[in-house]
């Protein structure tokens, strides 16, 4: 059910709710992981509520390195200005290596009453255990259901039931297929190569692999979650069993080392669906 | 009438030498040089002035594209330098000096290098080859190292690879590139020499890796499409006709479940390097020496 205060965020009513329920404490919980797969509306819902509960000059988006923690350790210092507490989030907090990770301990160790602090996640278990041990409360985002997910895409320019069955509950990444027509091509070219429809060698490489390059970005994601999907979508036919692991592993590789070339990584996926 | 003299080609040290020769052979005192088009106007304006004491004089203009007017004086010597060939029917003599080469059976840097050191009265023929690898085909860094050489041997010497080794510098244009062509030469001590010397300088696992990558994935590719008779093969692995006609040399150097095993084996090493595991280098070594090898093998049979 989409929330009035929220207006574009859709499912998780429960984790939507206990956010506010924090946001209204001013004196209660100091740290929080939000912590789920990514492109459900974490973060919007984290910023557009922040933004509503506190001032401008009271609020923080942080980078996940160690100079963004330095940074949240001096904002964090300061009395609030204009609002009940100071707060900072840190988005994709689970890249945070493991200097950034000793630096946070600080913050989190020893919290002032008038600060709060809140990591976005996808996965709270890759943080060190005494970070881990650190957080006071976590709030669990999952995918949304089919039926969260129509009522998201009513809203959308255009309603279509291949992109929700695509999307697999994840309405950021219905925009993004909405916009760009490759990845559905991207999907039915994993489906042939798997099925062996597609020659794994002599297919071209799609522009989506090639053009993929650098950090980790809503493309990148989207990228590996239509090579997965493909995989997982065909784990009961045996023609696909093969090559299954081969792209699963790819879309996981992708994802985990952001730095990785697609479109070598991909050739490889690929050439194995031969053996 | 003036001597109008053209020297062109691709090897800058040759044609400055035989430039800087003909000008002096005239035993002419006043030679000029003007570097084209900039200083044109300066060497015309100078060259239609004749000079007092009546003397001849030699002009030499640098990256000329074609012959501008010829000087006054009777007895006056133009050298023109150029990259490509010019025609001129005034010229007295043309020399054509073209880009040595440096094929595996025909390495005219080599009998260069040997020949420069005789004109120096030192032997060479021990250190040809190292120099030709230190310095790779850049004739002027050769010359340069050879100057060193010449200065430590005393004359008519045979210079050693040990006294080469102390005042030699590596300045050889290093790349991945150098790697892979001794592994498909199956030049495993090369190969690895290169791979150190890459090394030295920094951490280029990751570079030598993409390289390495590439040149596997291109060697599958290229199998699959001669096996399919493919049209547009060379289209489509994305090289130049010739290119593919050169690259089939390679068909057969390795098999095909030792292609698809080294690309495993370079992938992982990839995502081990890029999440910081210095050990990757050491597995890399050891796919250049497994690649070398087989090459080496495959070339035999």
């Amino acid at each position: 059910m989409a929330d009035p205060e929220s207006a574009e965020i859709y499912g998780n009513s429960s984790a939507r709710q206990a956010i506010l329920r924090l946001l209204n404490q001013t004196n209660s919980i100091r740290s929080v992981v939000l912590s789920g797969i990514g492109h459900v509306g974490k973060r919007t819902f984290l910023e557009q509520n922040l933004n509503e509960f506190l001032s401008e000059s009271d609020l923080r988006f942080i980078e996940p390195t160690i100079d963004g923690v330095r940074e949240a350790i001096e904002f964090l210092g300061s009395h609030p200005l204009f609002s009940p507490y100071r707060a900072v989030y840190i988005d994709d907090a689970d890249s945070m290596g493991e200097p950034a990770q000793d630096a946070m301990l600080k913050v989190l160790e020893e919290p002032s009453s008038s600060s709060r602090i809140f990591l976005i996640c996808e996965d709270s278990g890759v943080f060190s255990a005494p970070i881990r041990n650190r957080f006071e409360y976590e709030v669990r985002w999952i995918p949304l259901s089919d039926a969260e997910m129509h009522e998201f895409a009513q809203k959308q320019p255009r309603l279509d039931e291949d992109l929700i069955h695509l999307c697999r509950g994840r309405p950021g990444f219905y925009t993004t297929f909405l916009a760009d027509n490759r990845y559905i091509e991207l999907h039915r070219l994993c489906i042939r190569l798997l099925t062996g429809k597609e020659d794994p060698v002599l297919c071209r490489i799609p522009d989506l692999v090639s053009s993929t390059k650098g950090a980790r970005s809503l493309e990148r994601d989207a990228l590996c979650h239509i090579i997965a999907g493909a995989a997982a979508e065909l784990r009961v036919e045996p023609l696909a069993r093969p090559g299954i692991q081969n792209f699963l592993r790819l879309a996981s590789d992708l994802q985990k080392v952001p730095s990785l070339n697609a479109e070598i990584h991909w050739q490889k996926a690929c050439l194995h669906l031969k053996r | 009438m003036p001597s109008l003299i053209l020297i062109t080609g691709e090897e800058e040290l040759l044609k400055e030498r035989a430039a800087r020769d003909e000008a002096s052979s005239s035993l002419i005192t006043h030679v000029s040089e003007y570097t084209l088009p900039d200083e044109l106007s300066d060497y015309l304006e100078e060259a239609q002035m004749r000079p007092l004491d009546g003397q001849p004089r030699a002009f030499i203009l640098w990256d000329a594209t074609e012959v501008p007017e010829l000087p006054d004086g009777d007895d006056d010597i133009l050298v023109v330098v150029a990259k490509k060939v010019i025609a001129d029917k005034r010229a007295r003599h043309v020399q054509n000096f073209q880009k040595l080469k440096t094929y595996d059976d025909n390495n005219e840097v080599l009998k260069w290098i040997l020949k420069e050191g005789d004109s120096l009265n030192i032997d060479l023929s021990r250190v040809a080859g190292a120099l030709f690898v230190n310095c790779g085909g850049g004739l002027r860094k050769i010359s340069s190292e050879i100057r060193k050489l010449a200065v430590i041997t005393p004359p008519g010497g045979v210079v050693s690879p040990d006294q080469a080794r102390q005042v030699m510098c590596f300045s050889a244009d290093l790349s991945p590139k150098t790697i892979i062509d001794a592994i498909c030469e199956g030049q495993t001590v090369r190969a690895l020499a290169f791979h150190d010397k890459l090394q030295e300088s920094g951490d280029e696992t990751g570079w030598i890796l993409a390289y390495m990558q590439r040149h596997v994935l291109q060697q599958i590719r290229l199998e699959a499409l001669v096996a399919a008779k493919v049209p547009d093969a060379a289209e489509r692995l994305g090289v130049h006709p010739f290119l593919f006609r050169k690259m089939n040399f390679r068909l057969g150097l390795w098999s095909h479940s030792s292609l698809m095993s080294s690309i495993s084996t370079l992938c992982d090493l990839d995502i081990a390097q890029k999440r910081g595991d210095t050990l990757a280098r050491y597995g890399l070594e050891a796919e250049i020496i497994r690649l070398c090898e087989e090459a080496r093998n495959g070339k035999r049979r």
